[in-house]
């Protein structure tokens, strides 16, 4: 039975003034969905509900009631963690004295066309940004928590990459101007919107100070609450909404004129790194991902027991044949008949010069996919097999780091995706690949499992522990995971980052009231920081490492 | 015999839910106004409100970790069981989770564990003492057929069932009573169940009292079955989703007897040249939007008897057992009263949210009962949607979502039931009629 | 790393093995610049060689509370950033660090450090197939990386997706002495190592919750230094041509722009008036004199390129697609202006000389920039036009340039006053006038991000709190206050 704490009755009440009776709940029925432990993302225990639960869950309705919550909690030394839509355990207290605040009601989305950007607040969906956006001929950029995520969520205190990141960028680069109500409840506007002149920039007058509060990954809740941003789009040569096709859940778009839809295979990991680098000269794609093809198995059927059937009657479509791993699905978008033919016609000299070959999509499949693509609820579906998914790799670097990081996903996976294996059945390698901007590779290795057996979970949490162990004793690029306890161990070499982290945490939120279990360590004794890099090669040791998943594998993480 | 799957049959089930919120969006918004997929929680806020909301506070219902209470009945009286968000779940997860099993289960929990809502409660006693849970007396359900060419029950090849909401409802007697004669005309044998007519379950499967539930379907298959009719019609939209997704989860069926909606027979009968449909003039030049009731749409897609265990192959892939008998939402009856409005000349548009996707209109699963406040804005939050589309006139085949959503319609947005218009444009087959 | 210490004749100890200079012209010559009259003058140049005696001056000014001025630039100085603003100051100068650590021609970044010039930069990396994507005719001195850290906008507007572009990952040297490597350089090894292994440092973001490149962007100097940077660079094309779309009125120019930024077309894009115009194309005044006259009042240059693909075909498609959308919107698409070749501004353009531009009709200027969406920017000419008339100086030119940046989210607005500062009442009237423009934009919805000199208080009459998140930031990377001090109101 998990910790709880009552909620003293005049702190409810105020906290009812601030918010209004309707929207405060104290019951252990409203604050369930806030102690949920799904573990997306990450390597959840056998229990399914956090050891800890919050005290009262609010709902506010504008950046005002945010800051009033902020310091009500602050005056009645509680905890509180803010979330948007609360994608996987995002919603979940981290401390049995926390007010949980749930921003549902601050949906505010606004486009301002002409200037490719929206306002939103967050609970403004991307499905819904998308679809607001497309009235335009503007789309938005989709992270892999598919349509129904925040994207105010993901550009203010998450990661924010996403699988057509070539076109769309990512969302610490799309985030314009901030409102953001600081961990003791004050209301700072950052960039233009503080100076009165609009959403559109977010830094200064002077220095950005955005980047102490927002690098690489935000926050998680562990720094204030964010309510409204200044969020940049993109144009596409579509305005209205994409027609649909096919039934559900196979629901598809029909790919709109003058955009191209191929998915192209190569022999080796060479000539596809060659072709790579060619095709992210002059932007010819906006959108180019790779995915393993057990996954496109899983999105071109309709259920699991399609999925499986046709492993075993052999009838997959080519594009989710395991041989076709070395691949690149790309998405091209043209404004006129003219440029279709040259990005298509380049595309295609670039595949068969490297040696690719394009594959046959039947129309069901290409549309599919391709809405998968451009909507992003690819991400989601991925979970699909199991309900069991974690991570590995990032990289973040050239994509001369391809091949290497299609071989450190196969070590890291050690066989275990493979039939007899502890891991969801798939390749040697369950790598997503995708470019920023056409510039650096982004890569990530999907670990699936199944979460209701230890023996998978304590495999999936091997594979992830020895992807640190494996990135760190040979980097194949930068480490996207390098988050909280992990940047303890990595910081002091480069650059100490953590320790300018603990300072803006302990500084603007002495008391750790914005609690997240996301964020840095507010506190290290000086003695484990200084032991810890030290301790690394312990730490990564293969007892260790085995222990750890063990840990991991039983209580979660 | 078969049972509906309990709260605890339901548990792993329940463990799934990764909380990804795609359980309150349609799959394909096409505007964050109309995004939603869930009356609940854009009534409730909380996310206890929503399916996957249900989900885990069922799951702590059953681990221990939450206690039964005011807001979690508040909460599950909320849903109108729409099952929008088992549609939306589907997307991503297919057979691994269907929040909509579930959440029956939750209810029939409630009820089991004596929290049922007092509402609920009254409604249940209502349709025990009187056959429908608005405590109308017997006697009077069958005053619609009063004066007409036959006179009450016999035996005939169609069996006509008309469900309580519209046996109650004078206001619908001409129309009901017009297609009727109209079918006469055409030679059609017919009868019905008179005072006698049972309830089909459906609503007592929604507030879940699942015994109950059990026994009046049963009761009404009798009936059916010994009038020996081969064609069992029914008016109720309510009344055939129980028919085809409910009574089978009892492994109960009309058996030999076929089990249309009045919207697809009449439209069977006028592709078999029997009927014909003229122009309605009033409507002419102007757009109708139609609204895909949840009980006639996605939750009349047939269900089988089957077994919705999942199996775990290629080490961890949760596998439907059958997975022929998943149901994704397209099976409803959508087609039937899309082509009968096209066939009077109707300028049909779409509403944002269609067909699977269609957004509840609060009217069903106890709601309007309960928390009338909830409902009132799913039918606001409908006529909304309605509003933001190029028509005036909304359309529903469903005599309950057509008079909530009139209560609240207003002036802006003009509520049409869609048996009414038949009434006006059915013929007889030119041929038949000389 | 132990630091000695040699005593110069001011008696000011300074780190042993960095070059310094005492001379007092090189000092005078720091107390003030072309636009800001009077500063302090710094106690010694400094002028490190590395990035390790980058973190000995540093330390070295943490150790002793000496103020230090960092200066990246070689030439004629402005905005006041490196002027300073109080005593015992000493100044940085890191235009000796000039060195191209790496280019990548396949990547398409390049790794510089901080003296790197717009003078020398395309030289360095014409071997690799490179250059460098670049502001509006920088002068020659100025440092690349300096530029770019001021948030000066790109003509590559096609390219810049955020203003932390084109940077990819950097080394800072921090106030408090320490090296922080940001984004793609925050991995393991030196930077020799890292490119040993392959890494490209093309990650402009980070490490994990911090992005300190973003922080020190627009911080003139007051949190640290940038010992090398690597920046995105332009693949040099295989064919290029040059074109001016022009109009009578900026609206239908701006709706061009915003067209084909939409469409990524063109991989410089920028908007000028007849003045600013003249500016880039005369030589001398007469020149200049014309040429103001005979241009169109509003310009587009749109230069238009392809790379190794099918160069031929693209080039076709999108001049296609440029006659159109100029068409469209009611433009005028020509090649050349008053004799003016368009595809030979655009060469013009990657060639810096020491001057800059803006000075070489009238012999100085006044500048006036700021943030505003571009749907919003015709609004604050009539603004600026009037102020001027109604201090007399309505027969002053008056330049406009306006740069998309963020890829058309927002444009770079900036108002250019040449005028002969040998005219003692021009250069009176016109700095006082100066303000009140300021002024009077500001009110109008300049958002000055750049707060340069007396924009500041603009700038910062707004407090939403952010000067309390500058203070905290100041005390976190520079807690002895030794960068820059008084330069940016921190407290």
């Amino acid at each position: 039975m998990s910790k709880r704490i009552e909620i003293p009755v005049p702190v409810r009440g105020e906290l009812e003034r601030i918010v209004g009776a309707r929207h405060i709940s104290t019951d252990p029925a409203m604050l369930s969905a806030h102690a949920w432990n799904t573990g997306v993302g990450k390597v959840p225990g056998a229990e399914k509900f956090s050891g800890i639960w919050p005290v009262a869950v609010v709902l506010p309705g504008s950046t005002e009631e945010v800051a009033a919550v902020v310091k009500c909690c602050l005056r009645h030394k509680l905890h509180y963690k803010a979330h948007s839509t609360g994608y996987g355990s995002m919603s979940n207290a981290c401390s049995p004295e926390t007010v949980v605040i749930d921003l549902r009601r601050m949906n505010g989305l606004e486009i301002d066309a002409r200037n490719r950007m929206a306002i939103i607040g967050p609970y403004a969906i991307a499905g819904a940004l998308q679809a607001e956006a497309l009235k335009h001929g503007l789309t938005c950029h989709i992270v892999g928590a598919g349509p129904a995520h925040s994207p105010l969520a993901s550009a203010t205190s998450l990661l924010g990459v996403g699988v057509t990141s070539q076109g769309t960028s990512m969302n610490a680069r799309n985030l314009l101007s901030w409102e953001w109500v600081t961990p003791q409840g004050d209301i700072v506007r950052g960039g233009t919107a503080g100076s009165g002149c609009g959403w559109f920039a977010g830094e200064g007058p002077g220095p950005g100070v955005r980047g102490m509060i927002r690098g690489f990954c935000g926050a998680a809740g562990g720094l204030g609450v964010f309510t409204r941003i200044g969020y940049k789009l993109y144009p596409v040569p579509v305005t209205g909404p994409l027609e649909p096709t096919g039934r559900l859940p196979q629901l598809g778009l029909r790919i709109p004129d003058n955009a191209g839809f191929l998915h192209a295979v190569w022999p080796d990991w060479d000539s596809h790194r060659a072709a790579t680098f060619e095709l992210l000269d002059e932007n010819l794609c906006f959108a180019m991902l790779r995915m393993p093809p057990d996954h496109i198995g899983w999105t071109v059927t309709g259920s699991n027991a399609d999925y499986v059937d046709q492993v075993k009657r052999g009838t997959l479509p080519e594009v989710a044949q395991p041989s076709n791993d070395k691949n690149w699905t790309l998405m091209t978008l043209s404004r006129s008949p003219a440029e279709h033919a040259w990005r298509m016609g380049v595309v295609n000299e670039i595949v068969q010069r490297t040696g690719g070959r394009i594959l046959e999509l039947a129309d069901e499949h290409a549309e599919v996919l391709f809405r998968n693509l451009f909507t992003s609820q690819f991400v989601p579906r991925v979970l699909r097999p199991s309900g069991g998914i974690t991570t590995s790799f990032g990289v973040l670097d050239s994509f001369h780091f391809l091949p290497r990081a299609m071989e450190a996903g196969q070590e890291c996976l050690a066989g275990g995706s493979l039939p007899g294996g502890k891991l969801v059945e798939g390749g040697r390698e369950e790598h997503w690949s995708w470019p920023h901007e056409g510039r650096y590779l982004w890569t990530e290795n999907i670990i699936n499992f199944d979460p209701a057996s230890k023996p998978a979970r304590i495999a999936a949490a091997r594979a992830l522990f020895d992807h640190f162990a494996i990135s760190w004793k040979d980097p194949v690029g930068l480490m996207a995971l390098g988050l909280g306890p992990v940047m303890e161990l990595q910081g002091e070499s480069i650059g100490a980052p953590q320790r300018y982290i603990r300072q803006v945490k302990n500084r603007l939120d002495p008391g750790n009231a914005s609690r997240s279990n996301e964020y840095v360590l507010p506190v290290v004794p000086k003695l484990v920081a200084t032991a810890l890099p030290m301790l690394k090669p312990v730490i990564l040791s293969r007892p260790v490492l085995e222990l750890m998943s063990r840990v991991v594998g039983t209580k979660g993480m | 015999m078969h049972s509906p799957q309990t709260l605890e049959d339901r548990r792993d089930f329940l463990a799934r839910c990764t909380r990804c919120s795609q359980c309150k969006f349609i799959a394909m918004p096409k505007s964050q106004r109309h995004a939603s997929a869930c009356p609940s929680i854009d009534y409730g806020q909380f996310h206890a409100y929503s399916g996957g909301g249900q989900l885990i506070m069922a799951y702590g219902l059953l681990d221990g970790n939450v206690p039964h209470s005011a807001e979690m009945a508040g909460a599950v009286a909320s849903c109108t069981m729409c099952g929008n968000c088992d549609v939306s779940c589907k997307i991503n997860f297919a057979e691994t989770v269907e929040p909509l099993d579930s959440l029956y289960a939750l209810r029939a929990k409630l009820v089991s564990d004596g929290h049922s809502p007092a509402p609920h409660r009254e409604m249940m006693e209502a349709l025990h003492r009187s056959g429908n849970s608005r405590g109308h007396p017997r006697t009077e359900r069958a005053h619609w057929a009063d004066g007409l060419a036959f006179d009450g029950t016999g035996k005939a090849e169609t069996l006509l069932h008309i469900g309580s909401g519209l046996a109650y409802e004078p206001a619908g007697w001409p129309a009901l009573r017009a297609v009727v004669a109209t079918l006469h005309r055409v030679g059609i044998a017919m009868t019905h169940l008179g005072t006698e007519e049972g309830s089909s379950g459906g609503l007592a499967f929604d507030l879940g009292y699942v015994d109950e539930a059990r026994t009046l379907a049963q009761e009404l298959i009798e009936q059916a079955q010994q009038t020996g009719a081969g064609t069992l019609v029914t008016f109720s939209a309510a009344a055939l989703s129980a028919f085809r997704s409910i009574h089978p989860r009892f492994g109960l069926s009309f058996g030999s007897i076929r089990v249309l909606h009045i919207t697809e027979y009449l439209w069977e009968l006028v592709q078999q040249g029997r009927l014909s449909l003229a122009p309605l003039p009033d409507l002419q030049g102007r757009p109708v939007a139609y609204h895909d009731s949840c009980k006639l749409g996605r939750l009349s897609e047939p269900r089988g008897t089957q077994d919705s265990g999942l199996d775990n192959q290629m080490s961890g892939i949760l596998v439907s057992r059958t997975p022929s008998a998943l149901r994704f939402g397209n099976g409803g009856c959508y087609e039937a009263p899309r082509a009968l409005l096209r066939a009077m000349g109707v300028e049909l548009v779409e509403l944002e949210r269609h067909h699977a996707s269609s957004y509840c209109c609060g009217a069903c699963g106890g709601v309007k009962e309960t928390v009338p406040e909830a409902a009132a804005l799913a039918a606001r939050n409908r006529l909304a949607e309605v509003q933001d589309s190029t028509a005036s006139i909304l359309v529903s085949a469903c005599t309950g979502c057509t008079s909530h959503l009139a209560e609240h319609a207003g002036s802006a947005v003009q509520m049409q039931d869609l048996l009414g218009l038949l009434a006006q444009a059915l013929r007889p087959a030119p041929a038949l009629a000389g | 790393m132990g630091i000695a210490f040699i005593e110069n004749a001011d008696r000011l100890h300074t780190p042993a093995g960095i070059t310094c200079s005492v001379d007092g012209a090189e000092l005078r010559s720091f107390a003030s610049d072309s636009d800001t009259p009077r500063g302090y003058v710094p106690r010694a140049i400094l002028k490190p060689r590395s990035t390790d005696e980058i973190v000995s001056l540093i330390r070295w000014a943490n150790d002793t509370g000496t103020g230090v001025v960092p200066v990246s630039s070689t030439g004629r100085r402005r905005r006041g950033d490196t002027v300073p603003a109080r005593d015992n100051v000493v100044i940085a100068d890191l235009s000796g660090m000039n060195r191209l650590c790496h280019a990548d021609d396949r990547d398409k970044i390049a790794i510089l450090e901080a003296g790197v010039d717009f003078g020398t930069v395309d030289d360095l990396l014409r071997p690799y197939g490179l250059r460098a994507m670049r502001p509006l005719s920088p002068r020659a001195g100025k440092s690349v990386v300096a530029s770019f850290l001021e948030r000066e906008p790109l003509i590559n507007a096609n390219d810049h997706w955020d203003v932390a572009d084109p940077f990819g990952g950097t080394l800072l040297v921090l106030g408090n002495g320490r090296c922080a490597p940001t984004g793609g350089a925050a991995i393991e090894g030196t930077l020799a190592e890292q490119l040993a292994r392959g890494h490209r440092q093309m990650m402009p973001i980070g490490p994990t919750n911090l992005d300190l490149l973003r922080v020190l962007q627009g911080a003139q100097g007051t949190l640290g230094l940038m010992a090398w940077a690597a920046l995105y660079c332009e693949r040099i094309p295989t064919m290029e041509q040059g074109w001016f779309a022009s109009a009578d009125a900026l609206e239908p120019v701006i709706d061009l722009a915003r067209e084909l930024l939409h469409r990524r077309l063109g991989n410089a894009l920028f908007i000028v008036d007849r003045v600013q115009l003249a500016l880039l194309l005369a030589r001398d005044a007469g020149a200049f004199a014309s040429l103001s006259v005979a241009l169109p009042a509003w310009t587009l240059f749109v230069g238009l390129s392809a790379g190794r693909q099918a160069p031929e075909e693209k080039m076709a498609w999108q001049q296609a697609d440029l006659q159109a959308g100029a068409e469209q919107h009611g433009t005028v698409l020509a090649a050349s202006l008053a004799g003016h070749a368009a595809t030979a501004l655009g060469q013009a353009l990657r060639v810096a000389e020491p001057t800059s531009f803006r000075d070489r009709a009238m012999g100085g200027h006044r500048e006036l920039f700021f943030l505003q969406q571009l749907d919003r920017a015709a609004g604050f000419v009539p603004l600026v036009r009037d102020g001027l008339a109604k201090a007399g100086l309505g027969h002053l030119p008056l330049g406009v340039y306006i740069q998309p940046m963020a890829q058309g989210v927002y444009g770079h607005i900036e108002f250019t006053l040449p005028y002969d500062p040998h005219k003692a009442d021009d250069t009176q009237r016109s700095a006082a006038a100066w303000q009140v423009a300021a002024d009077r934009c500001a009110d109008a919805g300049a958002f000055f991000s750049r707060p340069y000199g007396a924009w500041s208080d603009l700038a910062y009459r707004h407090d939403d709190g952010i000067q309390s998140m500058m203070a905290l930031t100041k005390s976190i990377l520079d807690p002895a206050g030794v960068m820059n001090p008084n330069r940016l109101p921190y407290s």
